[in-house]
């Protein structure tokens, strides 16, 4: 109860706290131009402009590199399809400059959609390198054309207020109106942050596969920020035009992109304030003394390259660094002991009533070598069903071939609903729950933001809704986060709550591993060596809670093993793999009368 | 039309040569070196400084721009790109982007933002071979780019250290087990990149003309362009995208002069890099 | 037959204790292998078996403890500085350069020994060659495009083509059919034989006591076992690999018997559906 006021009062202060600053920026530039015109001349208030317009694409970009991990090197293209979109619009068509900045912000993310769709299919740099020869090919070719740039005298882009209008506002009032769209834009990226598409992003950024397993379609949220990030440079690019009034196509070529990278890498990749205040830095460098004026530029270059080699997460994360409390030692795993895994749990998906899962002569191809040739499988509900089997007999491959990372053929049904074609995300949704033998955690975010990661299917709010924080998204947002504590209390981490997990100890990580996908309620729980790393006690402690959570919530479980006692003594029924094919199967007492698994285990006769 | 492809060919040859340190470094550290075509430039504008200014012979600006350009490279490899070995790879681009705008800068301030100019080495009127006209410059870069071409791929097959150099880029843990310095290797690796790339900026200055800050940029394009076509894992795919980018875009030039499109070109190009991406990542000469 | 071990330790790892990031795998291994000898270290997945050899190959390194090779502390030494010593890796992935031909990979193999004695190279090669005749119709084939059995003994010959006085070679019978790893294994005890001394880590428990005469087994980190293979206390050996429970009705049966680790045997193709 206190807590839930607490969170109130807070959110009230942040309402607060922006209508303040909404306030200041409105008032303060046309007061202090107009009392003081010599601290704010037309001039100044030009190249403040020019810092915010810098700092909206620094974000624009941000929202990029530093929530997606994706590189643009072409950004400004967008910011040149923005400028120009808006001088067609109100120089053409005399509309006023507010909806030239809007179309300014629909031209950049069409644009970022159409160069998005081909490139972001393909993993890595790809982004980087096609943005980087659209940024050139633009400046050489669409941006020279007369129709929309008037060839090399530029397109004018006027200040208008309203339809028609041939009185422009002064420099000033223009900078007020910049300085709000910049703290809109702000609020859009925070609202980012604190939904589903920032978790999906940075989950992202961290690792595609693991974001796929958590039910995130990774291709689309990667196009979405890609769009995000367009519009938001569009609108950058729209309010740099209205500044100088003229848009050529020189300004928006790879200078202006690189700078936009420098400042993302100085101010910090991922953050907010340190690229804005870098932008506006860099903007008023060429007008302040020498040796800034003619060093602004190399200056930045090198303390961006020591940055990249020295802090990777720049001068904010230097700072942030420095405030960062330390975080107490990893607590023992022997505290499985006390836990609940079924407290833990979300509340599960009803079962159709048949087989939970229906495996059906799948088969897995690598190079021509059969990695897993014609396995079929049953796992009924209830049951704790175990793979067994030497090194690379297939088990893992199996788990991937089942939860679709890898292709393959043959048939996979889930609870009777066929799902071979589906992609990993889609069957993530569908109730297929998964571990990996490796943690599949996004390990750079607390235990917290995995737990709600996890939750990505429930958060069912619209993009729109996230981008606006609406209510719904809200209510939302604070049931998620209502069962997140939950959770973290079922697991007794609530010391850790906010620990990035790769500060956990790797029992630790297991665990979170296995609460956050126990918490989506999964109608088939996939465990890939659910005790390696830990002690054989902590093993035995996990196998007893594994066995609770069947017993008391009547959870499926499918799981790979190396540790042949504990599967013998945990599971209803044990799969032997060999060499990719099916070895044997049965009940602990079936397997144990086979003669022939100790050899295919251990490698031909062993102790014969 | 024929002494456009000639022309093509020329430059096509020179993009070649920007495109193989690109993917001698995309190879051998996994990296795509944003700065591969400005290193050329910086360089250049220390070899007109010598010749113009300095009144030294061609032949002395030329092997200082070359050593200056290997002396970056090899500092940069040690200072940046070493200490990332297990860094993501795309921080290491970013250090190289971060490169690229130091080069930038320091042009700016240090040689100004007014164009200079290079005498082209070798003077002499063209020489008309069967009904096309070749300038000896354009005649001394085929040459050049041949022997250059040949002789990497002398170097990389039949000598030991050009094949560790090769062995690297597919397994860096294995040349460290096998007892092979793989620091020398990717030393190695960024200075003949940075080397290429001052060769290549020097052969490609008499068609350029004027050196000023930046110029290079759209040779980086299409150099990167070239390497994308041609394959970023494959050295000869890198040299003949270089071609095909050259000789494309002087047909394509001379097919719609005149247009009132500027720049088409240039947006063939990218439509070519985009349809190669889209449906052979791997490029038109690579393998996998 | 192996001549017998000389008494000179050729490897000797002390306490070491390594793992990665928060993971620490190896909880102090204790270590030591003479010359001439050949020694085998087994486990189930995530003993820290290939940790150790990396360790010895100086691909993972030591927190604390040493390793010696020769009577020399080469704790911090880097793998390039072992390699002179005369230590071969044959990691478990084999680690081939794919894109390189049979001839490019083993020249590799000896670029250390190639940069002052290329005549001494020649000689080893061609005994490469002659041990295996296959790589030698194969020269110039890539490596990457040859079948697994081809793999292995491209790996086996690349890590000889180095003239190594210690092999550490980590599971030779992954994935391999069961012919090739017969093959393997004959040619594993015949440079057993010439008294190269070999450390082997394997999961294929037939494969490796037939070829080691010494084991040593590693569970969670630790050395939990060692003895000579012929004196093996076989249901505790099996209990530590953690199948004893499944297979104590048929190791009663076949306890009596003692294993006989030198003997190569065919191991019948046993296909159970």
């Amino acid at each position: 109860m206190r807590s839930l006021r607490n969170k109130t009062e807070v959110q009230h202060r942040r309402s607060i706290d922006v209508g303040l600053v909404l306030l200041a920026c409105v008032v303060l530039p046309p007061l202090t131009g107009w009392a003081m015109p010599d601290l704010l001349s037309s001039a100044h208030a030009l190249t403040l402009t020019y810092g915010v317009s810098l700092g909206i694409a620094a974000l624009s970009l941000n929202l990029l590199l530093g929530y997606a991990g994706q590189l643009s090197l072409g950004h400004a293209a967008l910011l040149g399809a923005g400028a120009f979109a808006a001088s067609v619009i109100v120089d053409r068509f005399g509309l006023p400059m507010y909806v030239g900045w809007a179309v300014g912000g629909l031209a950049g993310g069409v644009v970022a959609l159409a160069i998005g769709i081909p490139a972001l299919r393909l993993r890595g740099l790809y982004l980087a390198l096609v943005t980087l020869v659209f940024g050139a090919t633009m400046q050489a070719s669409v941006l020279r054309w007369r129709f929309f740039t008037h060839g090399s005298s530029g397109a004018s882009l006027p200040r208008r207020w309203w339809f028609g209008d041939h009185i422009l506002i002064n420099e000033p009032i223009y900078l007020s109106m910049c300085l709000v769209v910049l703290v809109g834009v702000w609020l859009v990226d925070v609202n980012i942050i604190r939904t589903r598409l920032g978790r999906a992003f940075l989950a992202i950024r961290e690792d595609e596969t693991t974001a796929q397993s958590f039910g995130i379609d990774v291709v689309r949220y990667k196009l979405l920020a890609f769009v995000l990030s367009g519009v938001m440079a569009g609108i950058a690019g729209a309010l740099y035009g209205g500044g100088i009034g003229l848009v050529t196509s020189d300004e928006f070529g790879r200078e202006l992109s690189l700078r936009i990278v420098l400042i993302v890498v100085i101010g910090g990749i991922g953050r907010r304030w340190g690229p804005v205040v870098i932008s506006v830095l860099l903007a008023i460098a060429p007008t302040l003394p020498p040796p800034f004026r003619r060093y602004d530029l190399v200056i930045a270059a090198g303390i961006t390259l020591y940055n990249v080699v020295k802090l990777p997460e720049g001068l904010a994360g230097l700072i942030a660094h420095r405030r960062a409390k330390p975080t107490g030692p990893p607590v023992d795993v022997e505290q499985l002991r006390e836990l609940d895994l079924a407290a833990v749990a979300g509340a599960a998906a009803p079962l159709g009533g048949g087989t939970v899962l229906i495996v059906h002569e799948v088969s897995v191809e690598f190079g021509g070598l059969h990695a897993v040739e014609d396995v079929s499988l049953r796992v009924e509900p209830g049951q704790i069903v175990g793979i067994i089997g030497p090194n690379g007999a297939g088990k893992s491959t199996l788990f991937n071939a089942i939860s679709g990372f890898v292709p393959s053929t043959g048939a996979v049904t889930l609870d009777g609903v066929p799902i071979s074609w589906a992609k990993p995300h889609e069957r993530a949704a569908a109730g297929l729950g998964r571990t990996f033998q490796n943690v599949g955690l996004a390990r750079d975010q607390s235990v917290r933001q995995n737990i709600l990661l996890a939750q990505h299917h429930f958060a069912s709010y619209s993009d729109l809704a996230a981008l606006a924080y609406s209510p719904s998204a809200r209510d939302v947002e604070a049931r998620l986060a209502g069962l997140a504590d939950e959770v973290i209390t079922g697991l007794g981490f609530e010391e850790y709550a906010d620990t990035p997990v790769r500060q956990l100890s790797g029992g630790q990580q297991r665990l979170v591993e296995l609460a956050a996908v126990l918490a989506t309620g999964p109608k088939l729980l996939m465990l890939d060596e659910p005790t390696a790393g830990l002690s054989p006690a902590a093993a035995e402690n996990l196998a007893e809670r594994l066995r609770q959570l069947r017993d008391d919530r009547g959870q499926t479980i499918l799981l790979i093993e190396h540790n042949v006692p504990l599967v013998l003594d945990l599971c209803d029924y044990v799969y032997v793999l060999s060499a990719g094919q099916l070895l044997a199967a049965g009940t602990t007492e079936e397997l144990s009368a086979m003669p022939e698994i100790l050899g295919a285990y251990l490698g031909g006769e062993v102790f014969a | 039309m024929a002494q456009a492809l000639v022309v093509g060919l020329v430059i096509g040859g020179i993009y070649s040569l920007f495109a193989l340190g690109i993917v001698l470094i995309y190879t051998g550290s996994g990296v795509l070196n944003f700065a591969q075509a400005e290193l050329g430039t910086f360089t250049l504008f220390v070899a007109q400084i010598l010749v113009v200014e300095h009144h030294l012979p061609y032949a002395v600006g030329a092997a200082a721009s070359i050593a200056l350009a290997l002396a970056i490279g090899v500092t940069f490899e040690r200072l940046a790109v070493w200490p990332l070995l297990n860094a993501p790879r795309v921080t290491v681009a970013v250090a190289t982007l971060a490169l690229l705008a130091l080069a930038v800068a320091l042009e700016i301030t240090l040689f100004g933002p007014v164009g200079r100019n290079l005498p082209p080495p070798i003077t002499g009127h063209s020489v008309n071979v069967i009904g096309v006209f070749v300038s000896p410059n354009q005649i001394a870069s085929l040459v050049l780019v041949a022997l250059v071409a040949g002789g990497l791929a002398a170097f990389f097959r039949y000598t030991d250290f050009g094949l560790s150099v090769v062995a690297a880029a597919q397994d860096q843990e294995a040349l460290r087990f096998l007892g092979i310095p793989l620091a020398r290797a990717s030393m190695f690796t960024w200075g003949l990149a940075a080397v290429l790339s001052a060769l290549a900026a020097l052969l490609i200055q008499p068609d350029i003309g004027v050196i000023s800050p930046g110029a290079y940029s759209g040779i980086f394009i299409r150099a990167l362009s070239a390497a994308l076509i041609g394959g970023l894992g494959s050295m000869r795919g890198a040299f003949l995208g270089g071609v095909i980018v050259g000789v494309g875009e002087a047909a394509i030039r001379h097919a719609t002069v005149g247009s009132s499109l500027t720049g088409l070109p240039e947006l063939c190009i990218f439509a070519a890099v985009v349809l190669t991406l889209v449906f052979r990542p791997q490029g038109v000469f690579g393998s996998r | 037959m192996s001549p017998p071990p000389t008494g000179e330790v050729v490897v000797e790892a002390r306490e070491v204790v390594a793992g990665f990031g928060a993971n620490t795998v190896l909880h102090g291994v204790n270590l030591s292998v003479e010359r001439g000898a050949c020694v085998g270290i087994f486990g189930l997945n995530g003993a820290g078996k290939s940790v150790t050899m990396k360790c010895l190959a100086g691909l993972v390194p030591v927190r604390t403890g040493t390793i010696e090779l020769f009577g020399q502390d080469v704790t911090a030494e880097p793998p390039e500085a072992r390699v002179p010593r005369g230590v071969a890796y044959l990691p478990q992935a084999r680690q081939l350069f794919p894109r390189l031909t049979v001839e490019q990979n083993l020249r590799l193999g000896g670029y250390v020994m190639r940069r002052h004695d290329k005549a001494r190279y020649a000689s080893i090669v061609d005994d490469v060659y002659s041990r295996f005749p296959r790589l030698a119709e194969r020269r110039t084939q890539l490596a990457g495009s040859m079948s697994g059995g081809e793999q292995a003994m491209l790996a086996i010959g690349r890590a000889l083509a180095s003239d190594p006085q210690i092999l550490l070679i980590d599971e030779p019978s992954a994935g391999l059919a069961p012919a090739v790893m017969d093959d393997v294994l004959a040619m594993l005890l015949q440079l057993r034989a010439e008294g190269l001394t070999i450390l082997l880590v394997e999961q294929n428990i037939s494969f490796g006591f037939r070829l080691v005469e010494r084991a040593a087994i590693l569970q969670r980190g630790l050395v939990v076992y060692e003895g000579d293979v012929a004196h093996l206390d076989t249901a505790r050996v099996a209990e530590l690999l953690g199948v004893g429970r499944l297979l104590s009705k048929q190791l009663s049966a076949s306890t009596a018997r003692t294993t006989t680790a030198t003997k190569p045997r065919r191991t019948p193709k046993k296909k159970v559906t």
